[in-house]
């Protein structure tokens, strides 16, 4: 039998698990995508990872000033509520474990386990950028992947940046496999009150203490991947929670939140109306229209891997 | 209550309606921390600011920074990550992507 058909969990005490932003301390969002990655990383608390296990990959000079740029927001649901975010990070993953997005690769080595590495951050059709200063930038290809894979052990690739059709077409051969959050398009991330219900007291707890800030944006199939984790027994009718049950789930939220979201309200005054001299208007938008479609790479593999 | 239009009189309502719509996320700026002095000290001109408002999209080209009357005071080429801020003083809706949702049915049941 080989691997790709031998049943695993997806949370063991065996598998690494890193958790992967590129951006930049100066780019586009890297405290809303290290929230992204908090929200799995909870995950991984309570179905007990071995924070041996866990590796952190972002910019690390975001860690510097973490605490002051959530005001120092505890985090209710470790520790009873006693550390900061920044402090949990670091009371769950070893030092050693938080590397630089620009040593990752020299660094991290997988050393035959099994692997499941989760991304937020920015994507491009080159793979997961890296920086965000010209001079200094840098795309993590799916070549790498490709590289540090091997018929020995699983690769599980969850991929919700932009673009993730990059890591689409990787050698299944070698027990890769790819749930990503889109094909060749782009996402945006949306506030959470507009994913759940506010007026539901678990939805409020959720949304008030996951946070790092009121209102920042989450990654919209990052929160459904969570979701449909968190409540695979009361979401999941299908018998085997396995990981094509959970990719469906996911895809379809995620699918359902984007194109609600792509319906974009332009506003244009009255006045501007009246100024234009010409018989016809014309609209034109510089937006992309935001239609993510996820994939699933590998259903052999994922039949196998449990939640 | 007040609300985002009591409080903004003077915000653009483009930028209002892409903030309810989750395309910006807008904050208060903590004008006593030390991230807004030197923000302030390397760029004058967000030193009257309020607000800003950060986008969620990818081909974004910098954060906005607004009075407290919410004209639009700056359209920086940088991305100010790092402000410390504090609660809003006004409350606004947000765009509702639940109806209908996959998910809609087990909403009540959510527990983490």
């Amino acid at each position: 039998m080989s691997v790709k058909e031998t049943t695993t969990d997806f949370f063991n005490t065996s598998t690494d698990y890193v958790l992967f932003s590129g951006t930049g301390v100066n780019g586009n969002g890297p405290i809303r995508h290290l929230n992204d990655l908090f929200i799995i990383l909870y995950l991984f608390i309570k179905n007990s990872v071995p924070k041996e296990n866990i590796y952190l990959s972002l910019d690390t000079k975001i860690l510097d000033t973490l605490d002051e740029t959530t005001d120092y927001k505890k985090f209710k649901y470790f520790n009873d509520g006693t550390l900061t975010f920044k402090e949990v990070i670091f009371s769950t993953i070893l030092e050693e474990n938080i590397i630089d997005i620009y040593d990752f690769e020299k660094i991290y080595n997988r050393d035959g386990k099994d692997l499941v590495f989760i991304a937020s951050g920015h994507g491009s059709i080159s793979g997961l950028e890296i920086g965000d200063d010209i001079s200094n930038y840098t795309t993590l290809s799916s070549d790498y992947f490709e590289k540090i894979s091997s018929n020995e052990n699983k690769t599980l690739l969850i991929m919700s940046q932009c673009q993730a059709a990059a890591f689409h077409h990787l050698d299944t051969r070698k027990n890769i496999c790819v749930m990503g959050a889109s094909d060749y398009q782009s996402s945006v991330s949306l506030n959470l009150k507009s994913m759940l219900d506010y007026s539901i007291e678990s939805h409020k707890e959720f949304i008030d203490n996951f946070t790092f800030k009121e209102n920042i944006p989450i990654n919209p199939f990052i929160f459904s991947l969570f979701y449909v984790l968190s409540q695979k027994e009361s979401l999941i009718v299908h018998e085997n929670k396995h990981l094509i049950n959970i990719f469906k789930y996911t895809a379809a939220s995620t699918l359902d939140y984007l194109s609600k979201s792509g319906k974009r309200e332009i506003h244009i005054s009255k006045q501007e109306l009246l100024d234009k001299k010409e018989d016809t208007f014309v609209l034109t938008f510089n937006e992309r229209v935001l239609i993510q479609q996820p994939f699933l790479l590998n259903k052999i593999m994922a039949a196998n891997i449990y939640i | 209550m007040i609300t985002i239009k009591d409080k903004l009189l003077n915000i653009d309502k483009q930028l209002l309606a892409d903030i309810e719509g989750s395309y910006f996320s807008i904050y208060k700026i903590k004008k006593e921390s030390n991230s807004f002095k030197e923000l302030s000290q390397q760029h004058q001109k967000v030193k009257e600011a309020s607000y800003i408002v950060n986008p969620n999209f990818n081909d974004a080209n910098g954060s906005l920074f607004l009075l407290a009357d919410g004209t639009l005071l700056f359209e920086a080429d940088f991305f100010a990550n790092f402000l410390t801020n504090e609660p809003l003083d006004f409350e606004y809706s947000v765009k509702d992507y639940t109806q209908n949702h996959p998910f809609a049915k087990t909403f009540n049941e959510f527990r983490f």
